[in-house]
């Protein structure tokens, strides 16, 4: 079994992973990024840790993108504990099962 | 290992390097078109990338536990605490010798008089010291027994660091009766007690925050997975274009620059 992780940490890091790969691409010549990141969209499947149904199954932070400091704002609240590892999603019940899509726009 | 950011820093790479291939094509095609005389009639071909939305479907292949030292974790909430439980101590009554009445006991801080702060450093510093200096087989006793811990090697080691305290400072206070050191072992208990609950919350905590995610994002990783146990990313990407430009300086001279398009 995977580790179980409060929803929020898994929102949390993959803001994370965004900002480093933001952080660690280079600068345009005159200052500028030559390639932005407008918008991300990250669904991640989970299963509840605790094996409880999980109503509604899609965790939503972000109907449309909203920026990156919202989003954490509102991730702050999702202390439900989740699996997310392939062998724990895929066997957990389907009542269990849900998504934590977030939508980010920078 | 494969991160989020190993796969979203891939794909913004590849925009990146199909937008220089894509130009160098075009330089060349360009000298092609200039070269012959027919085609020379024609506008050169130039593929543009503006905006680009990438999606990939990925599967967590497993949670990783990074490198966490939960004996430090559990110190520095220790640690935290130390202060608040030398107030406790010094909080309890005492009588200034053995044989004064009960009427004549008053909390030991008063005994301190105005050195009070400067023996709350001396405790507390003691206390963080051994907690530091022992933190490796301090933290599994404590969080396995708090009570024993609490009324054993706690309340000995609180009994010498006031000791000490009294001694640098000279206060006769009488701190050697049953009833003082009970009520010792009843705050150093309760200390133990809660701060292991508390040191515990701290470890899961940081057990939760130091975490990565390993993807599968292979054909033969992923081909055969269920949809519900997919994960994705999309991105939409915009590429800033530039482009060289000749201009003249202060003193006249042509100079090349790249200017955002």
């Amino acid at each position: 079994m995977g580790l179980s992780i409060p929803l929020h940490r898994i929102g949390t890091h993959v803001l994370d992973q965004i900002a480093l790969v933001r952080s660690a691409f280079a600068e345009a010549p005159d200052g500028g990024p030559p390639l932005l990141l407008r918008n991300a969209e990250v669904s991640i499947a989970f299963a509840t840790a605790d094996a409880l149904p999980i109503d509604p199954a899609e965790v939503v932070v972000g109907e449309t993108p909203i920026p990156p400091e919202e989003a954490q704002r509102r991730l702050e609240t999702l202390d439900r504990k989740v699996l997310v590892a392939l062998t724990d999603v895929k066997k957990a019940p389907v009542d269990t099962r849900g998504r934590l899509i977030l939508r980010i726009v920078y | 290992m494969v991160r989020i950011s190993d796969i979203i820093g891939a794909l913004m790479r590849g925009i990146t390097t199909a937008r220089i291939q894509s130009d160098i094509h075009s330089a060349a095609a360009a000298q092609a078109y200039l070269n012959d005389e027919q085609l020379r009639q024609y506008p050169v071909p130039r593929t543009e990338i503006r905006q680009a939305d990438v999606s990939l479907k990925v599967s967590i292949l497993d949670t990783v536990q990074k490198n966490l030292d939960t004996n430090d974790v559990a110190l520095q909430s220790l640690l935290a605490s130390v202060p608040g439980y030398v107030s406790s101590i010094l909080a309890l009554q005492a009588k200034p010798t053995q044989g004064s009445p009960d009427t004549e006991l008053k909390p030991l801080s008063t005994y301190f008089g105005e050195n009070l702060d400067e023996a709350v450093n001396t405790v507390a510093t003691q206390l963080e010291n051994y907690l530091t200096a022992n933190i490796v087989t301090v933290w599994p006793e404590l969080s396995a027994n708090p009570s024993k811990f609490g009324g054993g090697a706690w309340k000995t080691q609180t009994d010498n660091a006031l000791a000490a305290a009294k001694t640098q400072y000279q206060v006769t206070a009488y701190t050697s009766g049953s009833e003082f050191s009970k009520a010792v072992a009843a705050v150093s208990k309760d200390w133990a007690e809660s701060e292991a609950a508390a040191g515990q919350l701290a470890v899961d905590l940081a057990i939760t925050s130091f975490f990565d995610l390993d993807l599968a994002v292979k054909k033969d990783q992923i081909f055969s997975l269920p949809s519900h146990v997919m994960s994705e990313v999309k991105l939409t990407l915009a590429v800033e274009n530039y482009e060289w430009t000749s201009v003249k300086d202060k003193q006249g001279n042509v100079i090349n620059k790249l200017t955002h398009k």
